[in-house]
């Protein structure tokens, strides 16, 4: 493997990858060193005799007392072999001491064998089995854990819920089974042929039963890198703009930074809001957010889990460079049909779910923004001699449905739809004259009204998302999933202005996605240690956007543009990967990632490494990889007319490299007590290929732009390389009604473009090199309420050294400059921003009802968010900053029934 | 102990006196070479501190340098004739086509820059036709398009010191002989015209382009040898009875090379970013250029 590999960093990487694999390859399979034993035992207590055993040789024995109590043993022996020592101390026991793993054994009954004095491999050997679900929707939870204390080994459910741990002897386990949000589920069960059902109950306030809200608390995790999220707890927490948005409520983990663009975006470990994939029921979303950003289509109602990859991925996952944020639709309950509306200061939604019959459940809801509904979207504008309208049309939306089939165990099929469109349609019959006198936009009646001057906006973008999946459980340890799934993403512009009578600028921009892609998993459970997944998937990406403009500046004269640019991409994927656990401490999940373009000669391997260690208290892990993204977000930075609310996505081809990262970090969990749990991660990325702009401060300010062709968007961004590391920390105290959540994140994200002549890394533009948030809330059956902080540095910008000036042979006068020696050489003040939340909960007849209140920035700071300078030659130069929101309040009333 | 601190104070004290107030400031170099004309003095001034006022003359002037400048390979010797301001000994006239090679010595830097002077250009014709009557037309004093503002419809861009009013639309079309055709190089050509106004409604001109900055070849033929380009501004006027106030319009073309295209370019906006410069080891432009300008009356 490292052979082929041509990146001098990757042969690197892969060598030191290579050799990590085989120490920790030879030092769990390597042969403990021979230890005498001597057994000298004479009619003496069993189960004492197996007690010094095991104290003396360091091996687990799993057994039930009934199994040893009462008996007598006596043996002789003297050797290095525990196996015979221990059939020495069984012997006429009717008992057999059955190997698990490297130095654990399971004391066996065989007097159920149908053979006397069977050899070990005739003992009974089952599999325990079965799918987690929710106790009251029956919907199965992906990502639950199942675990057997006394052999402290586990497995968690795939994403059929399915789990299974085989090679076990027959008898009755102990079992505990866990999820985020749920009631912990302790029970004994029997292994047998059957599947079982563990069914969890979910967790309720002030509930006597253990919850689960973090998923640390159990020691038993698979990715090093994973980070499942409390889906109930998270969209708890206070989120712009007040309304219930899972996206919004990410920020409060310490890996995750919610950064403003007009697009809205997170950002995880100091990457870039493209570098994370957002995948709904398996399937890619490319735009995640409204209106700018505010608000995101993630309704927390409507999702049964949601899991973030950070860094280093599961080998399933890829495609993208900083995380991958994985959410699965609610199949719907099995109870009987329940929902909920929610009316918020911008939107109502409603959710609803529900049985038809007893193999089908479905899952609806809608959000949308009533604004437009209020104040209308068409308004007749009348001077008394002219009439014109003015548009309004501004709205939001967002729809999911799911349907899910479950005939049997062995069957579950699914079919998903997500949609979610805004639209920005107005039009301003502009009579601008009174605005300049009242120096004030208010009121509009002033200066909206028939005019010959025009200012028409109708923007809008919209997602659409059809996923089928299939689980089939071939055998017990074979359980495939298949998924197909078409999304697309469309955003439209379209501007009309007519700044004078006999001048207009219209223009029509389009950028239209699709992705289509079929993707086979398959769970192949073949021993107690090993877990094997293994996958393959297509993916064929359609690219296109579409420019008409003209720029009418006179009858005369006038400019037309009329471009179109289209790429297809066609992505093959296999991934493997073992999740091994050679010991009861140790699990050490090896994997790759196999990624080629069609009509490319770019094979890319991403090989992954994850390693967990678990003590008593303390959780470490480790964890490599290699990521490779094919898709770069590009924007044009020039022109006005387009690319104003659209990025556009240039997939990787022969002229344009994929960026690919190699990222490594360690960190731990600690459990202080039965209240309190931390956690601390360490990580370092290093990332080659990006696509950085030439000129990091271009704004848009011109008509006339570069246009929309490939090599005009490329011509505007250079290669560049980024460096992010950090430190990232969590303190998560909870007691009864009372929970205090702390997140501190420090950390540093660099990049530079050598073919600029930058040498050295320079901060990017989203880099934070200290955050801190908290979260106190009490929550009791009818009042939650809480403060929350956060702090955080102010982000970089670009300032100036120096001034100067310069003539022109065409000016009078000199020009005056400002000399930007660096990009991102200063930093805005810090942020910090209060808030304040409430809920109360009542009953009205069958309904129950909540009325929440959130009010941010209650010490109405006024954070600056922008910096800019002007100056006239000769003043000194002044600094005008822009400021943000003052304290505002947020409300939202949900029914739920 | 007091000898202790007695060399304490004198190692700080020397330390002190040995350090002189460093000058940061950076060399600014400014010189058009123009085709057919006498050659330019070579400006050189000094960068200033943000708080302190910018004064073009003596206070930023960077004297004392040594000007090496050379045309074709000939070097032409230059000296300081005024505050920071160096220039030849005697006339002589920047040859189009010539090479142009700077190095400037100042203190211990040496600044270097290249170009070359492309064919001269003159302006064969211009045609200018008025609008009839006045029509309306945005007038804002300052314009800035800001993508998030704009985004968000941009309601507060325009509303600073926004107002409707009427306006006379000018149109005037430039005619030029492209003489570049055996030249290997691509020369660049901006256009602008400017009228000699009180007050100017620039949101309307921003959209109407009174100048533009091309590739000379992507500007369109009106004939066999001439090419030509037409650009608009408005002029407001208080009241549809107003005539066109008579006014001058000086129409300016020049030849450019990439860099100067590159440096006016990016000049648009020097609040946020400086131009590119095409000098090694400080600021500023040293290109050549060929110009062309006339003003005409426009009633």
């Amino acid at each position: 493997m490292c052979v082929i590999l041509q990146n001098r960093f990757l042969r690197k990487y892969c060598a030191g990858l290579c050799v990590a694999v085989a120490i920790v390859w030879a030092i769990s399979s390597s042969t403990v060193r021979a230890q005498a034993i001597e057994i000298d035992a004479v009619s003496e207590s069993l189960q004492k005799v197996l007690d010094t055993f095991t104290a003396t040789q360091r091996v687990d024995l799993v057994y039930a007392e009934r199994q040893v109590e009462g008996r007598l043993v006596t043996c002789n022996y003297v050797g290095t072999d525990i196996e015979r020592a221990l059939a020495c101390i069984l012997e006429n026991q009717n008992l057999r001491a059955v190997r698990v793993r490297r130095r654990q054994y399971v004391l066996v009954d065989t007097s159920r064998d149908s053979i006397p004095n069977s050899t070990e491999d005739s003992i009974h050997m089952g599999a325990l089995r079965g799918f987690v679900t929710d106790a009251t929707s029956q919907e199965i939870l992906p990502g639950a854990h199942v675990y057997l204390p006394e052999l402290a080994i586990g497995a968690i459910s795939n994403e059929g819920g399915y789990f299974a741990i085989p090679a076990l002897p027959v008898g009755q386990y102990q079992v505990r089974a866990s999820f985020l949000g749920y009631s912990l589920l302790d029970t004994l069960i029997t292994i047998s042929e059957e599947s079982v059902m563990l069914a969890l109950e979910r967790g309720a306030v002030e509930s006597e039963a253990i919850v689960v809200i973090s998923d640390r608390r159990d020691p038993y995790e698979v990715s090093p890198g994973v980070r499942e999220i409390p889906v109930d707890l998270i969209s708890g927490f206070p989120g712009l703009p007040g309304e219930a948005d899972l996206l919004q409520s990410l920020h409060w983990l310490p890996s995750v930074q919610r950064v403003r663009t007009n697009q809205g975006g997170l950002v995880v470990r100091g990457g870039e809001p493209d570098q994370i994939q957002y995948l709904i029921d398996g399937a890619p979303i490319y735009h995640m957010w409204h209106v700018g950003g505010l608000l995101s289509i993630y309704q927390p109602e409507v999702f049964k889990d949601v899991r973030l990859y950070r860094g280093s991925f599961p080998a399933e996952y890829g495609g993208r460079l900083s995380a991958v944020l994985d959410a699965e639709l609610k199949d719907g309950t099995q109870e009987g049909i329940t929902g909920l509306v929610g009316v918020g200061l911008f939107s109502a939604r409603l959710f609803v779910e529900g049985p038809i019959g007893n193999e089908f459940s479905f899952m609806m809801s809608g959000r949308r923004s009533y604004l437009d509904r209020i104040i209308g979207r068409k308004h007749p504008v009348d001077d008394g001699v002219t009439r014109d309208t003015l548009r309004t049309g501004i709205y939001l939306y967002d729809v999911s449905a799911k349907l899910a089939w479950r005939p049997s165990l062995q069957h579950r099929l699914t079919l998903g739809v997500y949609g979610s469109a805004d639209v920005l349609d107005i039009r301003l019959p502009i009579n601008i004259s009174r605005i300049g006198e009242s120096g004030s936009i208010l009121p509009l009646a002033n200066w909206l009204r028939p005019s010959s001057l025009v200012v028409e906006f109708d923007t809008r973008w919209s997602n659409r998302l059809v996923s089928a999946r299939y689980h089939y459980l071939y055998a017990d340890r074979f359980f495939l999933s298949a998924t197909a799934y078409a999304t697309s993403y469309r955003a439209h512009e379209r501007i009309f202005l007519r700044p004078v009578a006999t001048s207009s600028i219209s223009s029509k921009y389009a950028v239209d996605i699709l992705d289509m892609g079929v993707k086979l998993d398959l769970d192949y459970y073949l021993s107690l240690t090993h877990h094997v997944e293994a996958g393959a998937s297509i993916v064929l990406r359609s690219f296109s956007s579409e420019l008409e403009a003209l720029i009418l500046q006179t009858n005369s004269i006038s400019e037309s543009t009329d471009e179109e640019s289209n790429f297809d991409n066609t992505e093959l994927v296999f991934h493997i990967q073992d999740t091994w656990k050679p010991t009861r401490r140790l699990q050490v999940q090896p994997g790759i990632r196999i990624s080629r373009l069609l009509g490319g000669n770019d094979l890319r391997l991403s090989p992954r490494l994850g390693v967990r260690y678990a003590l008593d208290r303390v959780i470490l892990r480790a964890a490599a990889g290699v990521n490779v993204q094919y898709l770069h977000q590009v924007r044009d930075r020039y022109s006005v007319l387009y690319d104003l609310i659209a990025y556009r996505w240039v997939p990787a081809s022969r002229s344009v490299k994929p960026s690919q990262s190699y990222h490594g970090s360690v960190g731990g969990d600690l459990s202080l007590g039965r209240y309190l749990t931390a956690g601390i991660a360490m990580y370092i990325q290093r990332t080659n290929g990006l696509l950085l702009p030439r000129d990091a401060e271009q704004t848009k300010d011109g008509l006339r732009g570069p246009g929309i062709s490939l090599a005009a968007i490329l011509g505007q961004y250079t290669r560049g390389e980024a460096l992010a590391y950090g430190l990232e920390g969590s303190l998560q105290y909870e007691r009864g009604a009372n929970m205090v959540w702390v997140s501190y994140a420090a950390g540093r994200s660099r990049s530079r473009a050598p073919l600029l002549g930058e040498e050295n890394l320079r901060p990017t533009r989203y880099d934070v090199p200290q955050r801190l948030e908290i979260v106190l809330q009490r929550n009791t059956r009818t009042w939650t309420y809480g403060l929350t902080g956060q702090w955080r540095s102010g982000y970089p910008i670009t300032v100036p050294e120096a001034r100067y000036a310069i003539g022109d042979p065409l000016a009078e006068e000199p020009q005056g400059f400002l000399y930007f020696p660096k990009i991102n050489n200063g930093r805005l003040p810090p942020y910090v921003n209060y808030g304040l939340q409430g809920a109360y909960r009542f009953n009205a007849g069958f309904v129950s009802m909540q009325v929440s209140l959130e009010i941010n920035n209650i010490t109405f700071r006024r954070n600056i968010v922008r910096q800019t300078y002007t100056f006239e030659i000769p003043e000194p130069v002044s600094v005008m900053s822009t400021h943000g929101m003052p304290a505002y309040p947020l409300l939202e009333l949900v029914a739920r029934f | 102990m007091l000898i202790r601190y007695a060399v304490l104070v004198t190692i700080f004290l020397m330390g002190c006196e040995a350090v002189h107030p460093e000058d940061t400031s950076l060399l600014v170099v400014e010189s058009y070479v123009a085709a057919g004309k006498p050659l330019p003095p070579v400006t050189l001034r000094r960068t200033a501190p943000l708080e302190a006022n910018y004064d073009l003359g003596h206070a930023t002037a960077a004297t004392g340098a040594r000007v090496e400048f050379t045309m074709q390979d000939s070097p032409i010797p230059y000296t300081m004739q005024g505050t920071g301001v160096y220039a030849p000994l005697e006339p002589v006239t920047a040859i189009p086509g010539a090479r142009l090679d700077l190095k400037v010595y100042w203190g211990d830097q040496v600044i270097t820059a290249k170009s070359r002077i492309p064919p001269p250009v003159s302006l064969d014709s211009v045609s200018i036709e008025v609008s009839d009557t006045p029509i309306p037309g945005l007038i804002l004093d300052s314009v800035f398009v800001d993508p998030l503002l704009v985004d968000s419809l941009g309601l507060r861009a325009l509303g600073a010191n926004a107002r409707e009013g009427l306006v006379y639309l000018v149109e005037a079309t430039l005619y030029w002989t492209d003489n570049t055709q055996r030249d290997d190089d691509d020369w660049w050509m901006r256009t602008q015209l400017l009228p000699r106004l009180g007050q100017s409604p620039r949101l309307s001109n921003f959209f109407l382009s009174p100048e533009a900055l091309q590739l000379e070849k992507s500007a369109p033929f009106a004939n066999a040898e001439q090419r030509s380009w037409s650009g608009a501004y408005a002029v407001q006027v208080p009241s549809s009875s107003n005539q066109i106030p008579a006014h001058g319009l000086r129409v300016s073309i020049i030849r450019g090379t990439r860099d100067y295209a590159q440096f006016v370019s990016g000049s648009s906006n020097p609040g946020e970013s400086e131009p590119p410069s095409n000098v090694t080891g400080a600021l500023g432009i040293f290109t050549g250029l060929a110009i062309d300008t006339l003003t005409v009356e426009v009633q």
